[in-house]
């Protein structure tokens, strides 16, 4: 078998360069192998990168969405809509061509004072605002006679008030206002005084005339413009001194 | 694995493959690329082994190679009909290699292996993938039909 396989080979071809030729042939498949290798390397670096981003961005939480809520708001405000008790008193000043700003000190817990200017920056007297607790009652203080209460007037949204004006003395003329509300005893006293020591009826004039307090006074917005905790009761030697005190009953 | 084995290994390689494919370029093609990959395997063993197994493995039935009954080369074409012998001998080419093509690829390898390349039965079991037992079975019915055929043919050789 092995004579009659190798006769069938009598015809052989020669050889030629085959020797050269397969050298050159492992040359090439070695370096096609590190080329495979080297993109191989590659590759996996690739899908590392890859999955490694993938992962982040699915399982780390991104940057949070900005909300309007969170975006500064770069206008300018004017004071009173920060401050909403002179939102509230800034609409009668502003009707006189008056203005009004924090005095300083300009606020404490359960009161704010503010002063009145005129248009060229003249001091036009302060307006200052205390509130009160007085659940149980109050009794609205008569001039005449320390020893009565005051009929109040009434708000249809349910605010008693009583109106207070002192134009005895010229160095100190006082339009002031009590206001409860009826359904939590909160009470608001609004207290506008003319500028002091002028010698002058005229120039010491309260800011806002008696009808203005009281609107200001028994406006719903300016007790719900204090703090639940805040208030003038006594004793709270840092809350302005009025004209006619508040004596809440209890 | 070093040129100097290839230079001593490449002529046997490419009749071993020339008896399977029955072309020699082909054949020629198959033992340069077979050494090639030999000269930059990091680890073959056995050389001898390793790269009748990566011959081999060219001829299997997966591959979808076509079959070859022979190809003469040009030189043989050359020659003309003046060379008697030379043409008798290329009859005698065909006529082994077309009862070669008659038999299954596995049984045709078992033949090249064991009776052409000297490979011990165990030897060709490990280059086929076979047990020792199938190569036995193979080398038996290869060696028979081939007896057949060579009878059948050997009067239009030997005439």
């Amino acid at each position: 078998m092995t004579s009659v396989l190798e006769r069938a080979c009598a015809a052989e071809p020669p050889i030629g360069d085959a020797v050269d030729d397969i050298v050159r042939r492992a040359d090439r498949l070695r370096r096609r192998r590190v080329r495979v290798v080297i993109l191989a390397g590659l590759a996996v670096v690739l899908i590392v990168v890859l999955l490694g981003y993938a992962l982040t961005t699915v399982l780390l939480p991104g940057p949070k969405p900005r909300t309007a809520a969170a975006v500064p708001v770069a206008q300018p405000r004017p004071s009173a809509v920060l401050d909403p008790v002179l939102r509230v008193l800034s609409g009668p000043v502003d009707a006189r061509d008056l203005r009004i700003v924090p005095r300083q000190p300009a606020s404490g817990p359960g009161w704010r004072q503010y002063a009145v200017l005129t248009a060229n920056g003249g001091p036009h007297g302060m307006i200052e605002v205390a509130v009160y607790d007085a659940p149980a009652g109050l009794c609205l203080p008569v001039l005449a006679d320390p020893d009565a209460c005051a009929q109040p007037d009434r708000t249809r949204a349910g605010v008693e008030y009583a109106r207070y004006s002192a134009r005895e003395d010229r160095d100190w003329q006082v339009n002031e206002v009590i206001a409860r509300r009826v359904v939590d005893g909160r009470t608001v006293v609004v207290q506008a005084t003319g500028e002091r020591g002028t010698g002058d009826a005229e120039r010491g004039k309260p800011p806002l005339t008696a009808r203005e307090v009281a609107q200001a006074a028994t406006d719903p917005r300016l007790p719900d413009a204090f703090g639940l905790g805040e208030r003038c009761n006594a004793p709270a030697l840092a809350c302005p001194v009025l004209r006619v005190p508040v004596r809440p009953a209890g | 694995m070093t040129e100097e084995y290839v230079a001593q290994r490449y002529a046997h390689l490419r009749r071993a493959a020339f008896l399977m494919c029955g072309d020699w370029a082909q054949a020629g093609e198959l033992a340069r690329a077979t050494l090639a990959r030999a000269l930059t395997a990091p680890d073959v063993g056995d050389p001898d082994l390793w790269a009748y197994g990566d011959l081999m493995a060219a001829f299997k039935p997966s591959h979808g190679r076509r079959e070859h009954v022979f190809v003469a080369p040009s030189e043989a074409g050359e020659r003309g009909a003046a060379d008697a012998d030379a043409g008798m001998g290329d009859v005698f080419t065909v006529l082994v290699l077309d009862a070669l093509r008659r038999l299954s690829p596995k049984c045709r390898a078992v033949l090249v292996l064991h009776h052409f390349c000297h490979l011990a039965v165990v030897d060709t079991a490990e280059v086929l993938g076979l047990d020792a037992t199938k190569v036995t079975e193979y080398e038996a019915e290869g060696l028979a039909a081939f007896a057949d055929l060579l009878r059948i043919t050997r009067p239009a050789v030997t005439a």
